[in-house]
């Protein structure tokens, strides 16, 4: 037990400068242009004329501006002013939906694209390692090579580009599916049957996205691991011993391939987070990556900060995550 | 009827890569027996074709490794069998209950993400298809005390044992069929003396309380002393000598095992060790003739050009040179019958 | 070096596909520079005309000629491309040497600093940033801000070579002979450490052009300038598909697919080659 210590107390250690890398880099970014952005903000609120504001709440929004991205005080007042800030998650309210706070905002499309991501994720990983581990141990056969192939050329495809491709095939040619949207227009969201199906469907296609893609990562690294696991020692002892295929194929070779994959998913999950994002916007699903396009037109760096800030924290904390669940896996880490 | 006969096996590695075409002569046509209940010892330097002579004589055969003639004849038990033509059925039941195999450098030949108990069970259950768990539970803790492992062995990770351990495990691993015969590749390198010592003293309870015979691939010539009881000579792919231990240590007969046994040092004796002048050819492209014709103080015009046949010159002693007798090696070459010259 | 260049490309039929795609769009990128239409004025042809002898992609919303305009954007690709991988490459690469050269703390805090970066979302940062930089932000800056995020694969694949590579007899007689440790880093080691920098250079020019297109289409980046990215960006603003101007968005895509698979199939079969694990694997039976 010492020893997950040792494993254990770095990865925190880990964990901790990722997110105080990430939100000082937040914090050093709105200082890098030669424009006050606190002031333009400002006028860009009071020129829309979207909605009235009183002088109070301008005020004070003039002062979290300030603090969240504002020049007064020396260099190290402003930075802790800003961790006070976040350490209460408080972004300040949304400067195009004023005034609702940023976080509130945020709340709202989380849900969404968690459940995309998540099971995009555990579905691609989980087919992508199983056809790869097949395809690995069956290296000579012309079906393998066949899959690498086609692996090889959908993988490299980027995200908005297979998002573009789905839509045009499914939307279009052969109308299938719905274009955007999380859920059709008009429908009230509910608990019940039919609003959960009209979700589905219309979640279907992102989804479908960044499976591909995602299969064709995982297909393609665990199919190079496990070639190369065939060729160890204990695999061609076991074999000599005769072992059943499928035993060996399972306990042998899977068991001992899955373990660099997961460590690879806690590398990988920033990247895969990025895609899933981009998918969101090429079909306008109503998550955070809707969101963000919506702040970057809007000008809104409330929500922008916000977003990055929080999907720093979550990135971080699921590739934690990851990573404390790996020693149940692997012994050699868990005895030493 | 000797427990194994090899007949003109000839094994090659055959590379083809970018454009080059390369045929590396690991096993060359080789004749050769072992008789039952002995301890055969194969020494040669390292490259000289020694493993791939053990893959082939288990039917390990991979690509590019390929066997180009020649026949490996079982002969025990009332069964007789060409190893090399066995349907892979009868080769599964016949490896590990009669023919078991200790691999090289046996630090890596347990799953390392499973209990080692777990990969004893998988094998028996492979062998022994309808045991219960009680059966095979006791013959697993059985066989280890006999051999003198603790216990907790079986509930460890290959990576939580010592490199001896594992390799003594191993063993344990591969014998507890009660095969016929077992081979061991190199059992006691990158060990340090004192577990080489175990494992020595563990193959040899073995070979006395099963009564099985042992063919034990390695280039340390202290292991053949204490363990064979017949040595056989390799170099550059062909036998080139056989005979008992004794002889072999005293009055040698090859030029090549000459320089092999001058070469150890001995008690008592303090002239520098010489070795044979120059280096192993490349299999690959070795040298016309007799292999060690370039490096032999005593070689003639025909060692350039023929290879010289194994006879056996006296009763259990074989031996490959020109300076025994005239016969040719039969081959693609012409035979001829020389005389001497 | 060119036995190799011919026999890569008679036996590996990914290193042909890449190589020969990658040649023609060199080509078609260097062609830009005889352009006829500047790329960043408008209406210099008429709209959306489908593709003919004229236009050979055809012409899109804002009246400028698509084969052309594209022979631009791939020139701005490559050059976006190469940027960002030199400046990973190069960072990633000494970083990679040193912390497995040293070890210790260094190396502790060289790899804390390595996984950290590849743990963050890049894009998120990159969107924040663009937003404030949208002015500055030229194809060679856009380089320069991507690699920020790309450097850190190269650190951690090369480190892992040079750990091996530490312990071998070579690097002994080097340090014992009195070489310092940057001439044995670049001397001794770098050398070995080739293949794993080249595979790194191609893959973070994919990345590169990847978030290019994800910056673009988000419509952070410089958006007269003629990129993969802004194409398909301007042609989703103007509903380029609804309105059945086909050509406009094909283009991009199909471009897309291609350069990409194509850079990939280089690097896979470039690695192959150099990678001597998978040499044994590739040993066939000849005779």
């Amino acid at each position: 037990m010492k020893v997950l210590k040792t494993y254990i107390i770095p990865r925190l250690i880990q964990y901790l400068l990722v997110i105080f890398i990430g939100i000082t880099i937040t914090f050093i970014i709105p200082r890098l242009t030669p424009i006050d952005p606190v002031q333009s903000a400002i006028n860009r609120l009071t020129s829309y004329g979207g909605a009235y504001m009183e002088p109070e709440a301008v005020a004070s929004l003039q002062n979290t501006l300030k603090e969240l991205y504002g020049l007064e005080g020396g260099i190290v007042e402003q930075y802790f002013a800003f961790w006070k800030h976040l350490f209460t998650f408080d972004f300040g309210p949304s400067l195009s939906m004023f005034p609702t706070p940023v976080t509130e905002i945020i709340a709202n499309s989380l849900p969404w694209s968690f459940f995309l991501l998540f099971f995009s994720l555990i579905i691609s990983w989980i087919i992508g390692n199983i056809l790869g581990g097949l395809a690995g141990y069956f290296k000579e056969k012309k079906w393998s090579n066949v899959l690498a192939v086609v692996a090889m050329s959908i993988y490299p495809i980027p995200y908005y580009v297979m998002a573009l491709i789905l839509v045009i095939l499914f939307v279009y040619i052969f109308p299938i599916f719905p274009m955007m949207g999380g859920y059709s227009v008009g429908l009230q969201p509910t608990f019940s049957w039919s609003f959960l199906l009209d979700v589905l469907r219309h979640s279907i296609l992102p989804a479908i996205s960044l499976i591909l893609v995602g299969i064709g990562w995982w297909f393609l690294s665990m199919r190079s691991l496990t070639s190369n696991i065939v060729a160890e020692d204990f695999v061609t002892y076991a074999e000599f011993a005769g072992l059943p295929k499928n035993k060996l194929l399972f306990g042998y070779v899977m068991r001992n391939g899955m373990l660099p994959q997961i460590t690879n998913l806690a590398l990988q999950i920033g990247g895969i987070f990025n895609g899933a994002i981009i998918t969101e916007v090429a079909f306008s699903y109503p998550g955070v990556g809707s969101l963000l396009q919506k702040s970057i037109t809007n000008g809104d760096f409330n929500l922008m900060m916000g977003i990055s800030v929080l999907s720093i924290i979550a990135i971080a904390t699921a590739s934690l995550i990851i990573d404390l669940i790996y020693p149940l896996f692997d012994p050699r880490i868990r005895y030493r | 009827m000797s427990l194994l006969e090899i007949k003109d096996l000839s094994a090659y590695y055959i590379t083809h890569v970018f454009g080059v075409k390369r045929d590396v002569k690991a096993v060359d046509n080789l004749t050769f027996s072992v008789e039952e209940n002995e301890i055969l010892g194969l020494a040669g330097e390292s490259g000289c074709g020694k493993s791939t002579l053990l893959k082939v004589l288990l039917s390990m055969v991979k690509p590019p490794l390929k066997v180009l003639k020649g026949e490996v004849n079982y002969s025990y038990d009332s069964k007789n069998f060409n190893l090399l033509t066995l349907d892979k059925d009868r080769l599964r039941k016949v490896r590990w209950e009669d023919i078991s195999y200790i691999p090289q450098g046996s630090m890596s030949t347990f799953n390392p993400v499973r209990k080692i108990r777990k990969t004893f069970e998988d094998v028996i259950k492979t062998h022994k298809k309808n045991a219960d768990k009680e059966v095979y539970e006791k013959l697993m803790e059985d066989h280890l005390k006999y051999l003198g492992l603790p216990l907790e062995v079986l509930d460890s990770y290959p990576h939580q044992l010592s490199g001896g351990m594992r390799q003594r495990t191993t063993i344990a691993l591969a014998t507890i069929l009660e095969p016929k015969v077992i081979f061991a590749d190199e059992p006691t390198t990158a060990l340090d003396v004192v577990v080489q010592r175990g494992v020595i003293q563990m193959l040899k309870q073995l070979h006395r309380e099963q009564r099985n015979t042992m063919v034990m691939v390695t280039h340390d010539m202290a292991v053949h002393a204490n363990v064979a009881d017949r040595v056989a000579v390799m170099y550059a792919g062909k036998i080139v000598e056989i005979s008992k231990k004794e002889k072999l240590f005293t009055n040698p007969s090859h030029p090549y095992s000459k320089f092999l046994i001058n070469s150890l040092p001995k008690i008592g004796d303090r002239k520098q060790r010489a070795s044979a002048p120059g280096n192993p050819p490349s299999l690959a492209n070795p040298p016309e003739g007799c292999r060690f014709h370039p490096r032999c103080p005593y070689a003639k015009d025909i060692c350039k050009k023929h290879v010289p046949k194994l006879i056996e010159d006296e009763k259990g002693h074989y031996v490959a040179c020109f300076l025994f007798s005239d016969e040719v090696e039969e081959g693609e070459n012409v035979v001829q019958q020389t005389t001497r010259g | 070096m060119f036995v190799i260049l011919k026999d890569l490309l008679k036996r590996d039929k990914k290193f042909l596909f890449g190589f020969t795609v990658i040649c023609i769009l060199v080509f078609l990128a260097i062609l830009s520079a005889f352009s006829p239409y500047d790329p960043r004025s408008w209406n210099v042809v008429p709209k959306d005309k489908p593709p003919s002898f004229q236009h050979l992609l055809g012409t899109n919303s804002m009246g400028q000629d698509i084969f052309w305009n594209t022979t631009h954007a791939l020139k701005n690709s490559f050059i976006l491309g190469l940027t960002a991988a030199c400046i990973s490459t190069i960072i990633g690469t000494i970083v990679g040497l040193i912390a497995g050269y040293r070890g210790g703390v260094l190396d502790r805090v060289l790899m804390s600093i390595n996984d950290s970066f590849i743990v963050l979302p890049s894009l998120p940062i990159l969107v924040f940033l663009s937003f404030f930089l949208r002015e500055k932000m030229t194809i060679f800056v856009m380089g320069a801000i991507l690699s920020i995020f790309s450097w850190p694969w190269g650190g951690k694949q090369v480190r892992a070579q040079v750990l091996s590579l530490r312990e071998r007899e070579f690097t002994y007689t080097s340090v014992f002979s009195g070489m310092n440790m940057w001439k044995v880093v670049f001397k001794e080691h770098l050398p070995f450490v080739i293949p794993w920098v080249i595979a790194n250079f191609i893959n973070t020019i994919l990345w590169a052009l990847g978030m290019e297109i994800t910056l673009s289409v988000l419509g952070l980046t410089s958006l007269e300038t003629p990129t993969i990215g802004t194409t398909i960006h301007w042609a989703m603003q103007y509903q380029a598909i609804f309105r059945g101007i086909w050509w406009w968005m094909l283009t991009p895509i199909i471009l897309s697919i291609i350069f990409f698979v194509a850079l990939y199939m280089l690097s896979v079969s470039i690695s192959e080659f150099l990678d001597p694990r998978t040499r044994l694997q590739r040993i066939k039976m000849g005779g």
